[in-house]
């Protein structure tokens, strides 16, 4: 059994053209406007998670904002992460050493934008939708 | 016992039996958003 509630999105804030933006999973965004994305998962046996190979945010017209997205496990939503953060395409498989009974995990989302990335773009609202399947491993 | 009735049997008894467990998976999404 496994069950995904989203918590949180990911959001830069709004950047300055020429200036980057990073928002770090284990970290709390302090940015005005930042937020860190969340998932929580609940599982009751080994998991796999498969995230977004997704590598931009969009806005209709302009060519892609390039990101780096990466993602975290951790014991709370915007707490320490267990382990280090990995491209969000590439997150490792959830353990669960339990003897059946649920338990919870949150995958932190954040990412980086490059200063050199902001200059010169078409002034807008980019986006882009992250999504995330966590099977259950038998 | 007709002949019939012994091979229905032996019919039966060659079926394989097969458990399939399905793999639960539950998805979610993240909006990413960033203003230039």
């Amino acid at each position: 059994m496994v069950t995904v509630t989203k918590l949180a999105d990911l959001d830069f804030g709004t950047i300055a053209p020429g200036s980057g933006a990073t928002i770090t999973p284990g970290t709390v965004p302090t940015g005005t406007g930042q937020s860190m994305g969340a998932l929580k998962i609940d599982f009751n046996s080994g998991a796999s998670v498969a995230g977004p190979t997704a590598s931009g945010l969009s806005l209709s017209g302009a060519p892609d904002l390039p990101v780096t997205f990466s993602c975290g496990y951790s014991l709370t939503q915007t707490g320490a992460l267990s382990g280090s953060a990995t491209a969000c395409s590439a997150v490792p498989n959830l353990t669960y050493t339990g003897t059946g009974a649920s338990v919870t995990r949150y995958l932190q989302v954040g990412g980086s934008i490059n200063a050199a990335d902001t200059s010169n773009r078409v002034p807008g609202t980019y986006t882009a939708n992250l999504q995330f399947t966590v099977t259950a491993l038998n | 016992m007709k002949k019939s009735t012994l091979a229905a049997a032996a019919a039966l008894l060659a079926l394989p039996v097969t458990a399939t467990a399905q793999n639960a998976f539950a998805s979610g999404t993240v909006t990413a958003t960033a203003k230039i």
